[in-house]
């Protein structure tokens, strides 16, 4: 059982479009594939039209691992399930805080369901916090969307040193570009110097395309509603980078030599 | 997991009227009709059955439904082919489905053509609650004949609130439930099958002023029905579980033969004592091997860490060794020889030879015979039991284990005759003597066979020492167990022989005028 986490400690990087349409396309090459939305905001839980409600609220999380199993919802699609978010997700970060060991309740909280599924992908609201750091512990990778602007890179910057201070396999903390308009020259330059920046950056580039934000309106993964549309021919590319790169070995070398940026 | 519900088909129902009192809430879409290949499967001896399961596989795809109406539904996916639950992928069927069938295989049991009608049921936010299908299973060999359809509710996961509102409507829209699978029932029937029609239990009907020739014929014949039934898969090496109830089959039928004497010609019996008990020979040494392999992990986890990864040479050793046994089976099985005694056997069975004068028990009612050998073998027990000393010594607790096995038997032979409330207790306390002296022997058989191996094992040098090292420690944790399961065994027996037994034994099988 592997784990996936889209993070990013920046807002509307194009996080959760990315775990729905990953989340998707692992169910559908036959992986058994658990979403789970962290986000208060629910995006992902909107997108496959279930009630963001988790009966118990942040309790699953903390003290009743149980009661997340009983949260979890089939969504139309075979071999996806959905762990819905709730509003209360908000004071999530302060409730772990509550926990025996705070900074491993996220991975213990998830430990029952690893018979179930093949593929845990969690959606993550953006937040550098305790959260943050249950975040890389539950992890086998984390997916960084990068908007190619300098705050962007800056924030990306960021989490590399904090992962660096909690002690956590940089390695496996991989950065992708999103939201990407060739046509500014800004992006274009900015690529290459997150290239030079950035070992291990995805070779797929998710462009800027107003077929990702149709998925709002579709309330469906794009693969799922427009499956030959460039942007999902990119998701795709990016999950066969992502099953690659799970495949190869993490070594601590890796993670030293990344650790100085 | 999704649950599901089940609906009889009686060929007017309409959904969307059916859905009417709900159109509120649910929205209903019709999705494309589908048509695949379904296959039944279960274990030789039914297993899933007589859990009330069935085992549907279409392509890759598997769902383990409940027989009875409604239920949790489990789905899961095959790699390749299906055989043992233990291979499966990780997940929710495998972990329902291998403790349930453990060492047996699963086969394809029938197949046919199914016809789904799907329509999905959507609440406020179009998001899919349910599906609810009609279900049409279509013979494979004359394709216009339909064997028989249902409609299934099925609610998705975490919907369960919804699949009871859905139920709860079509219910009072007239849809009968359906209690029974009629699908599975018919698609069974289609291939030939009965469900449930195998035990390794055996369920003999005997009427107690019945000739005892007779009544033991009819022992025997069933006896022989469970050898054809194991001996054909045994070839083909499925599962080590054909091998066993093959076994006790001929166990039994030497036991009929060697117990109930007086009831067929000597000559006769003597004969097929002599061949059955070679037939037994040939399999011991496959059996054994079987049962060792099978011991392989509960073996590692006996060992220190340290030791484990020297063990892998004595399994290697054994697994080439059952190669050879299993060769040897095979060309037994196919032998000329073994042929022959079928067909003698059978004939014997259909048309016992007259002699003269007939054995003298042979138009005897068999409730007499029955009960004086159920009391004499009981008697045996007691007097063997009570020489065995608190040392406990091997050789007379294998003696006492025969004695207890041949018990068992009669009573499993005759238990139509009296009265199962009464029996079954005895039962119950014969079972679990047996169980300690079977263990015991068990221990001391491989405690016995490893030291014997260990001479024989090819192996050399630092690594070899190690093996023979762990084979050591496997020896001792073999013998500490033996010790310890041995002092189980007086309350055990006393138990068994106490006074309240004996006389439970003496009422039921003490020697009474048969009615007849």
């Amino acid at each position: 059982m592997t784990i996936l986490a889209l993070y990013s400690n920046k807002g509307g990087v194009g996080k959760t479009a990315a775990a729905v349409n990953l989340a998707y396309l692992a169910a559908q090459s036959g992986m058994k594939t658990l979403l789970c939305d962290l986000d208060p905001q629910s995006s992902a839980t909107f997108y496959f039209r279930v009630q963001p409600k988790l009966k118990g609220g942040t309790k699953g999380f903390v003290k009743n691992v149980r009661a997340l199993e009983q949260n979890i919802k089939a969504t139309d699609y075979p071999n996806l399930d959905l762990l819905p978010a709730d509003f209360a997700l908000r004071d999530l970060a302060t409730d772990l805080n509550k926990a025996k060991h705070p900074k491993g309740a996220l991975r213990r909280a998830l430990d029952p369901l690893r018979s179930q599924y093949a593929l845990i992908i969690l959606d993550s609201p953006p937040t550098i916090s305790l959260f943050a750091e249950n975040l890389l512990r539950a992890a086998d990778l984390l997916l960084v969307p990068l908007i190619p602007t300098p705050l962007s890179l800056r924030s990306h910057e960021q989490l590399l040193l904090f992962a660096k201070e909690v002690a956590y396999d940089a390695g496996r903390v991989r950065a992708f570009f999103s939201m990407v308009d060739r046509r500014k020259r800004l992006h274009r330059e900015q690529m290459a110097v997150a290239a030079s920046q950035f070992r291990g950056l995805f070779e797929t580039i998710i462009p800027y395309l107003s077929q990702v934000e149709r998925m709002g309106v579709e309330r469906q993964p794009l693969p799922a509603f427009a499956p030959r549309s460039d942007a999902s021919i990119a998701y795709s590319n990016l999950w066969a980078e992502v099953v690659d790169r799970l495949s190869e070995p993490l070594t601590r070398g890796a993670v030293a030599s990344q650790a100085g940026v | 997991m999704e649950h599901c519900v089940r609906f009889a088909a009686d060929g007017t129902q309409n959904v969307q009227q059916a859905l009417a009192g709900l159109a509120r809430d649910y929205a209903l879409c019709r999705e494309p009709q589908e048509t695949t290949r379904l296959t039944i499967y279960d274990t030789f001896d039914w297993r899933l059955y007589q859990r009330k399961l069935a085992l549907y596989a279409e392509g890759t795809s598997l769902a383990l439904y409940p027989l009875s109406g409604k239920g949790a539904l489990v789905r899961g996916s095959m790699a390749s082919g299906l055989s043992f639950a233990s291979d499966l992928p990780d997940g929710l069927l495998k972990d329902e489905l291998a403790p349930i069938t453990a060492i047996r295989a699963l086969l394809p049991v029938a197949s046919a053509r199914l016809r789904i009608t799907p329509f999905r049921i959507l609440d406020s936010r179009q998001k899919t609650v349910a599906f609810l299908s009609l279900h049409e299973a279509w013979s494979l060999e004359a394709p216009d004949t339909r064997l028989a359809a249902q409609w299934w509710l099925v609610g998705l996961k975490g919907y369960r609130q919804q699949l009871k509102e859905l139920a709860e409507a079509l219910d009072q829209a007239g849809w009968q439930p359906g209690p029974r699978d009629v699908v599975y029932e018919a698609v069974v029937a289609a291939a030939g099958q009965v469900a449930g029609s195998y035990s390794d239990d055996l369920s003999i009907d005997l009427s107690p002023t019945m000739r005892s020739d007779e009544a033991a014929k009819i022992i025997l014949c069933q006896l022989l029905d469970v050898m054809k039934a194991n001996e054909p898969y045994i070839q083909q090496d499925v599962d080590v579980e054909f091998l066993h109830d093959y076994r006790v089959a001929i166990r039994r039928t030497r036991s009929v033969l060697g117990q109930l004497k007086e009831v067929f010609p000597a000559s006769a019996v003597g004969h097929f004592r002599e061949e059955f008990s070679a037939v037994a020979q040939r399999s011991n040494q496959l059996r054994d091997l079987d049962v060792y392999l099978l011991r392989e992990p509960a073996y590692r986890a006996l060992l220190p860490h340290g030791l484990v990864e020297f063990i892998d040479p004595l399994f290697d050793y054994l697994r080439a060794q059952r190669a050879d046994a299993f060769a040897a089976m095979v060309a037994g099985l196919q032998s000329s020889q073994q042929r022959q005694l079928m067909e003698e056997w059978e004939a014997f069975l259909s048309q016992t030879p007259s002699a003269d004068p007939p054995p003298q028990n042979a138009s005897r009612p068999i409730i007499d015979l029955a009960r004086q050998r159920l009391k004499k073998r009981y008697n045996a027990i007691v007097a063997l039991g009570r020489e065995i000393g608190p040392e406990a010594d091997d050789s007379a607790l294998h003696r006492l284990r025969i004695e207890c096995k041949k018990l068992r038997y009669l009573l499993e032979f005759f238990s139509s005759l009296f009265p199962a409330k009464k029996v079954d207790p005895l039962v119950s306390q014969l079972k679990a003597l047996q169980g300690i002296l079977g263990s015991i022997n068990d221990l001391r058989v491989q405690e016995e066979y490893l030291q014997r191996v260990a001479q024989a094992l090819p192996v050399e040098g630092a690594e070899g020492r190690a093996t023979l090292l762990a084979i050591g420690v496997l020896v001792g944790k073999l013998d500490d167990e033996k010790r310890a399961v041995k002092g189980q065994f007086a309350a055990a027996f006393e138990d068994f022989a106490s006074p309240a037994t004996a006389r439970a034994f003496r009422r039921l099988f003490g020697a009474k005028r048969s009615t007849g």
